[in-house]
């Protein structure tokens, strides 16, 4: 029996956040050699960035004229044939040594093919095609929160955030989101692609952005594709374990139901404010009559005394995104007091103060006083 | 207390981050590989706008090509690096080219991957069109640290509500790109040092910093003014993005090129460490945002070879630039003119020259060619291509007129 052996590891990228790496198994799709047995392990744990070939003896003895390559496997067709991969390649008579310039990807699938002269030509003597499964770490998994968390989302509906409680920059790929609708069909392709994701500054918070041809009227996508989320459909969007070893664990799912959009822009006047007593430090609750943005309510408003002071404190966004608590450090004084929102307030749907994110073009924004006043007694 | 050699090499590894030129080991302080120049000796410079940083890596000074090739055709070449690189083509971009000025190898800037989890690569192609991987980590590199580089958390202004397109949501998006991407946005070797175009931390923001090399950590940095014409304003903010060097009347100048579009000149003698300098608007190549720019030989007129994100390239005689006309809100037309306004393009900016499908990227190749990142016009293909500086820097097989027919060549009629 001819002995021939592929070993191969993957480097991670992850080692430059200096987590432990651990080996992966590798899938096997297709062997071009029946006869031959496979042998998988890593050469060097802490090197494990290596692919090893034993070769049988049919194969020793070409040693003098031996190519050795490894290819990548398009998924899909394309315009030339795969340029053999950047790598050192050590070759003795019994085994070749493959150390790949770049880490071999995950999810992708590639070939290795030893080449030796037959007659005057160079053929492929030994060939087999291996791929590289999803990502596998010794690891916390992350925790990760989807908002709006409201159930009942316009179906312009702009943003959504994935809050995680890690830096997972690097970590995450735009892919391992899924939207369903509830006949099952995947709606993923609806959330717009970047060459850039869109990270927060710690890393922390991903936004993902509704393909906007899809949400703005008039744009062809809208037309033809119609938007994104249908209203009285329902939805389910799952953030799926990129690092989880095969079967891409879903970590949290939120389900909703489209309603109606929403195109008007804010206005200010028709949101309540409910009022505590003086001398206590209950919260002022400001409740919208809408959904409203997660990430900018955070910092989107602040409140004033009438000498223009402000109130030191904490906000809290109910579930939802409807409403809003702001808890002052220290207790309320009698007296009138103003909200004052920043221009960069929008809801759900990116509509701001005065100015719908689906208005005409160049429609001057109506002028709205971004601010609400109350008393405390 | 003794210090033992690895004690001694632990604690000059805690240090060096200090630094801000030091040797390291190469590949491994490269996050981002993004514009590229080369010294004439050799040396690859690599901007890197995620460290806020320039490698340098000493090539060497090779050979040059000796058999008369074919000029340089590369299809697909996005293609070719990626599988090199172990990934599908829509799993890399080509961020910047230079040209060895000895071996005539192109030298491509490659992100494998998006974001924060891309790795830098930098490919060379040979004259064969044979392509390697440039093995940085063989390399003994130094490092320049830009010491007022924007944060993270600088970003773009807004611009949806300035233009109808594209939709707000992508203006947002655009919004929450750090400034820092545009901290060095073009570098070119000149009389030993590198210069190299972009921003800083400041709200005077756009600058062209000069630091000698090799590098000893030491740099001189000019904040730039210029009139721009078309916004018919001095501008301080926007980066110069891409330029060259010439002797104008006698005086080493720096030719700067701005998005939409002024020429600029400015006496290299005036970039004083900490200077603020009005560069000499004279001219104005129309809307666009160039590319790049370098010199080349039309039939014996040096010119300039601009590319433009928004126009075809143009060949700008630097004759033209003698005695040349200094355009200030005197004398400059009034309005907002724009590429249809019968002032466009303005002052001695040449002309634009046929080129078939869009450049990203050019530089000379040598005394007869240019290299050009082309992605063609009908298959979206990207390529890489030598093309004739003169008669015209194009190829005849993707567009069809009377020539092609038969009968129809050159000398018939």
């Amino acid at each position: 029996m001819k002995l021939l052996h592929l070993r191969t590891t993957v480097e991670s990228a992850y080692q430059k956040l200096r987590l432990l790496v651990v080996a992966l198994p590798l899938w096997f799709l297709s062997i071009a050699s029946a006869a031959q047995s496979l042998d998988l392990s890593l050469i060097s744990p802490s090197d494990p960035n290596e692919l090893v070939v034993v070769l049988g003896d049919d194969l020793q003895k070409c040693d003098a004229d031996r190519h050795f390559e490894v290819v990548l496997v398009p998924a899909k067709p394309q315009a030339v044939a795969p340029v053999p991969i950047f790598g050192n390649i050590v070759s003795t008579r019994e085994r070749l040594e493959f150390q790949p310039s770049y880490p071999l990807d995950y999810g992708s699938t590639y070939r290795a093919v030893v080449y030796c002269h037959v007659g005057s030509a160079m053929e492929p003597s030994w060939q087999r095609e291996f791929s590289i499964p999803g990502r596998k770490l010794a690891r916390e998994v992350p925790k990760v929160e989807i908002s709006p968390s409201a159930t009942d989302l316009p179906a312009n509906t702009l943003r959504f955030y994935l809050s995680f409680s890690t830096d997972m920059r690097g970590r995450f790929n735009r892919r391992d989101v899924s939207l369903r609708d509830d006949g099952g069909v995947e709606r993923s392709g609806a959330f717009m692609s970047f060459g850039q994701e869109l990270w927060s500054a710690d890393g922390r918070r991903l936004t993902l952005l509704l393909d906007p041809g899809r949400i703005k009227r008039g744009v062809s996508a809208n037309e033809v594709d119609g938007a994104p989320l249908v209203p009285g459909r329902r939805y389910t969007l799952s953030v799926l374990d990129a690092e989880s070893d095969t079967s891409r664990a879903v970590l949290i799912s939120a389900g909703f139901r489209a309603i109606e959009a929403e195109r008007r822009p804010l206005i200010p006047a028709g949101w309540s404010v409910s009022v505590p007593a003086a001398d206590t430090r209950k919260p002022v609750s400001l409740i919208f009559d809408r959904v409203m943005d997660r990430a900018l309510l955070d910092h989107a408003f602040k409140i004033e005394t009438s000498a223009g002071e402000v109130i030191a404190g904490k906000i809290q966004i109910a579930v939802g995104e409807r409403s809003v608590d702001f808890i002052p450090d220290h207790p309320w004084k009698a007296g009138e007091f103003a909200i004052i929102f920043d221009g960069s307030l929008e809801d759900v749907c990116g509509n701001r103060i005065g100015e719908a994110l689906d208005h005409e073009i160049w429609d001057p924004p109506s002028i709205e006083v971004p601010r609400i006043t109350f008393p405390i007694k | 207390m003794r210090f033992t050699p690895k004690a001694l090499l632990s604690l000059l590894l805690l240090v060096s981050p200090l630094l801000c030129a030091s040797a390291n080991a190469a590949g491994d302080s490269l996050r981002y590989a993004g514009a590229l120049a080369f010294s004439p000796d050799g040396v690859l410079f690599v901007g890197d706008n995620v460290s806020g940083a320039i490698f340098s890596y000493p090539i060497g000074r090779g050979t040059a090509p000796t058999a008369a090739s074919a000029p340089l055709e590369v299809d697909n070449i996005d293609v070719r690096i990626a599988n090199a690189l172990g990934v599908a083509s829509n799993e890399v971009t080509i961020n910047g080219m230079a040209v060895h000025p000895i071996t005539q190898d192109v030298y491509l800037s490659v992100s494998r991957g998006y974001g924060d989890g891309s790795l830098p690569a930098i490919v060379r192609v040979a004259p064969s069109g044979q392509i390697f991987n440039v093995d940085l980590h063989g390399l003994s590199s130094s490092e320049y640290k830009i010491p007022d580089a924007p944060g993270d958390d600088m970003h773009f202004r807004d611009r949806s509500h300035d233009w109808p397109v594209p939709s707000a949501v992508k203006y947002d998006a655009k919004a929450q790109i750090p400034v820092r991407t545009l901290t060095i946005v073009d570098m070119k070797f000149h009389n030993g040092e590198l210069y190299v175009s972009g921003i800083s931390n400041e709200e005077f923001s756009s600058t062209l910093r000069r630091i000698s090399y090799p590098f000893t950590g030491k740099a001189s940095e000019s904040k730039i003014r210029m009139y721009h014409i078309a916004h018919t304003r001095y501008e301080t903010r926007a980066p110069v993005r891409a330029m060259t060097f010439a002797t104008i009347d006698g005086v080493d100048t720096l030719i700067a090129a701005y998005t939409c579009s002024p020429l600029v000149l400015i006496p290299v003698s005036a970039l004083k460490d900490g200077e603020r300098v009005t560069g000499k608007t004279i001219g104005d190549m129309g809307n666009g945002q160039p590319i790049s720019m370098f010199k080349v030989n039309v039939y014996g007129q040096e010119s300039l070879f601009v590319t433009n994100m928004g126009h075809g390239p143009r060949y700008i005689p630097l004759a033209g630039f003698s005695k040349a006309v200094s355009y200030t809100p005197d004398n400059s037309p009034k309005g907002y003119p724009s590429d249809i306004s019968p002032e466009y393009p303005i002052g001695p900016v040449g002309k634009a020259v046929m080129f078939v499908g869009a450049s990203l990227h050019a530089d000379a190749l040598n005394d007869k060619f240019l290299v050009s990142l082309t992605r063609d016009a009908e298959s979206g293909n990207l390529n890489l291509e030598a093309l004739p500086v003169a008669p015209l820097p194009m190829k005849l097989d993707r567009i069809w007129s009377e020539f092609d027919f038969p009968g129809g060549g050159p000398t018939g009629n």
